[in-house]
């Protein structure tokens, strides 16, 4: 009898540690674009969370008490790199005690190690503006190299979890498709679109994939705000063309809407991510919203 | 997938399939040890109505004042500016902070502080980043991660001054050489606990004097001497979260002991009829709670923050020295005081801050003669030393700011009395005006929360 009682006892424990074991693998991922597409790979194997509001920027985070709660029980964490997550990242993992998701294990994946990037031409000041070296960092915005990064993100899912490999990889090569094949029918979309002045160089990579000239930036250098003179230097230069000013919904309306005003254009806020929770769908949909809007301007 | 490994090990190498690969993936990305060097300055322009200081401010949370107390707290001095301006214009602080991350390895840190006070090592510590399950084993000089603003910086501050519970029962914080064991919960909400092991001369809780004589008579003072040992305990538990997305809460319980704090009262006509040594220990306790909001406005238009601590400082001492009545050596002082602030601030305008700070020391002020023959329990009769203070602060880059801070202090001060050797205790009040302007070079470690 007590033998038997004891069996039972371990086979509900051996199926308690199984039902761990078939656990979903813990993505941690800095930004919603990287999540859209982690969740979208992944599929029900893997459950995903995003550290950075979609609708905050994302290199203004601090290391907050729940970001060091996500960290700690992750199995694997996607980061952008190339600087944009430098002034909060590293105080989250220092302090999460994870050895698995550092930089150079793993269980770490920087999206910017497996791109090329847009190399940065404008010179810094040591009094103001923050100038990223490596490059410009957002990446997320060209629909091609985010289907490479498809691609990578397939293959390291596919090395945390080998049972689930050939899942990941198939579903990765999926999207990867359905990326390209979506930037095939936004070049032809954004034939003749007009010139963009961006508040920050953060849409860079979706306008030089689609040629849409990008005529300047609010900033006068990356992370200073805009000032009048830089302003009416804008203006001067752009008066006569065509054009639009584009910004994201964290950034200041007042100088967009006055150099829009003076040179006839239309000033847009647009979301540079995802909602939280989308998948590629979500993503691709916010990339739509891009494209149909630049497309429909005079 | 969170504890294959563990399950693997358990049921054996059948099941070993389901977990996680040690094989090393096609690319790894290479980890660099990152190195970082930055460098604070900070200057104040700083005038007051009357020529006082919180420090001089009569009470027993009151070790330096004119109570007279010649304890030199090896290392126990920490930061504590703000409180030792002079009118007309002062290099504040001059800050160097060096890191090192090996990530997966370790990292560490060295802060050097240059003031008035000379070079000061505020920190030197490495931590582990190879523990797994959330634990952190850190040693070295380290400030404590009690309370919330104990390990705080000035060039983090968000008053140009410390916080009052911090000035005056940790003369400037508590800072010491030793190890902090840390761990965080694996829980869906933040949830984190550590010890801590110091050796310190903090001068509010472990001051530290030795066997010294009386000034007047030359008498010996029979103080213990304090070993090297770890004389400092700390435990602390801290657990919040986001409670909705971009509301964060934060809230935290302290506890330190001292195992030995030692007080030398000097002769003061008026206020301190003899010249007494004390010595024994100290305990504090503390609570503290932070919200705070994260705006979606550009340049921190609508952050807003609120938070608060309480702390209570319990002195269980006797008299080891009294120069008028050697009788009453090995009496006990049981000395209770606290201290506490809250503050909130709001992002008005793009990289604009303004806020408010309500401060109290000696709310409970009490010095009990336990278990003596004679003499009751005396509540002080010093007043609580109060301060209200407003700031504004623009941030003129990343890099540089401009404050301006206005302060009204209330509290009990000795005045001389007209015509006699003595001074008495005067309830007095006020204003400190601060002009700060703070620049940094270089990358440092990012802040936490």
């Amino acid at each position: 009898m007590k033998s038997n009682t004891l069996l039972s006892a371990a086979a509900a424990y051996l199926g308690l540690l199984l039902s761990f074991s078939a656990q979903a693998l813990d993505i941690l991922t800095t930004t919603a674009s990287l999540g859209a597409l982690t969740r979208e790979i992944g599929g029900d194997q893997v459950k995903v969370s995003v550290m950075a509001p979609p609708d905050r920027d994302p290199h203004d985070l601090t290391a907050k008490p729940s970001l060091l709660s996500l960290a700690r029980s992750a199995d694997g964490l996607v980061s952008i790199g190339a600087g944009l997550e430098e002034g909060w990242l590293p105080a989250v993992l220092e302090q999460a005690g994870n050895p698995r998701i550092q930089p150079g294990q793993p269980g770490a994946l920087i999206a910017t190690q497996h791109v090329e990037l847009i190399k940065e031409t404008r010179e810094g000041n040591p009094f103001f503006g923050h100038i990223h070296k490596q490059g410009n960092p957002h990446i997320h915005m060209d629909p091609v190299r985010m289907a490479s990064m498809a691609t990578t993100l397939g293959e390291w899912l596919a090395h945390l979890d080998t049972p689930h490999a050939a899942e990941y990889r198939s579903r990765a090569q999926q999207s990867a498709q359905r990326l390209l094949a979506f930037s095939q029918k936004a070049s032809a979309q954004l034939q003749g679109a007009p010139g963009v002045v961006l508040y920050h160089e953060d849409a860079l990579y979706f306008l030089t994939r689609f040629n849409i000239p990008l005529l300047g930036t609010l900033e006068p250098s990356p992370g200073v705000p805009p000032s009048a003179t830089h302003l009416q230097e804008l203006m001067q230069a752009l008066r006569g063309k065509r054009g639009v000013v584009i910004r994201a919904p964290y950034q200041a309306d007042d100088g967009a809407a006055m150099l829009a005003h003076e040179l006839g254009w239309k000033a847009v806020a647009l979301p540079m991510e995802p909602a939280a929770n989308a998948d590629l769908q979500g993503y691709l949909a916010m990339l739509e919203l891009w494209v149909s809007t630049l497309a429909k301007q005079p | 997938m969170r504890r294959p490994l563990l399950s693997a090990a358990l049921l054996g190498s059948s099941l070993l399939s389901l977990s996680v690969q040690a094989d090393t993936p096609p690319e790894n990305d290479l980890p660099d040890v990152r190195f970082s060097a930055a460098f604070f300055v900070d200057g104040v322009a700083y005038d007051a109505t009357k020529d006082l200081t919180v420090q001089d401010s009569l009470g027993i949370y009151n070790v330096h004042g004119s109570h007279g107390h010649e304890g030199e707290g090896e290392g126990g001095h920490s930061h504590s500016h703000g409180g030792s301006l002079d009118k007309g214009l002062n290099l504040n602080n001059a800050e160097a902070a060096f890191g090192v991350l090996a990530p997966g390895w370790l990292d560490g840190r060295m802060n050097l502080s240059m003031s008035s006070d000379g070079l000061e090592l505020e920190e030197a510590w490495l931590r582990t980043q190879f523990l797994p399950g959330g634990l952190q084993l850190k040693a070295g000089k380290m400030l404590s991660d009690i309370g919330y603003l104990n390990n705080k910086h000035p060039h983090a501050w968000d008053f140009v001054d410390q916080a009052l519970p911090y000035q005056m029962l940790f003369a400037g914080g508590l800072n010491g050489t030793g190890v902090q064991l840390n761990w965080l919960a694996p829980t869906p909400f933040h949830l984190r606990f550590g010890v801590e092991a110091l050796t310190g001369g903090n001068e509010g809780i472990a001051a530290s004097i030795g066997p010294t004589s009386n000034d007047e008579t030359g008498e010996p003072i029979y103080f213990d001497s304090k070993g090297n040992w770890p004389n400092v305990w700390t435990a602390f538990a801290k657990m919040g979260g986001e409670i909705a997305p971009n509301h964060e809460v934060l809230g935290g319980l302290s506890w330190v002991r001292s195992d030995l704090h030692q007080e030398l009262h000097e002769y003061h006509p008026g206020i301190n009829d003899a010249t007494h040594g004390l010595q024994g220990e100290a305990s504090m306790f503390g609570v503290d709670m932070l919200y705070r909001y994260d705006a979606p406005g550009e340049g921190g238009v609508g952050d807003f923050s609120l938070q608060g601590e309480y702390w209570l400082q319990n002195k269980d001492m006797s008299l080891v020295y009294h120069e008028l009545k050697p009788k009453l050596v090995g009496q006990p002082r049981d000395l209770t005081v606290d201290s506490a602030y809250i503050q909130a601030l709001y992002g008005i305008f793009p990289r604009w801050k303004i806020g408010a700070r309500i401060e109290s020391a000696g709310m409970t002020h009490e010095a009990s003669r336990a278990n003596a023959t004679f003499g009751p329990t005396n509540t002080s009769t010093f007043d609580n030393l109060d301060r209200i203070s407003a700031v504004v602060t623009w941030n003129i880059s990343h890099n540089q700011l401009l404050r301006f801070q206005v302060s009204n202090v209330s509290g009990s001060f000795a005045e001389a009395v007209a015509g006699m050797e003595k001074e008495q205790a005067v309830h007095k009040t006020y204003n400190e005006f601060f002009l700060q302007y703070q620049i940094s070079f270089g990358t440092h470690g990012a802040h936490g929360f």
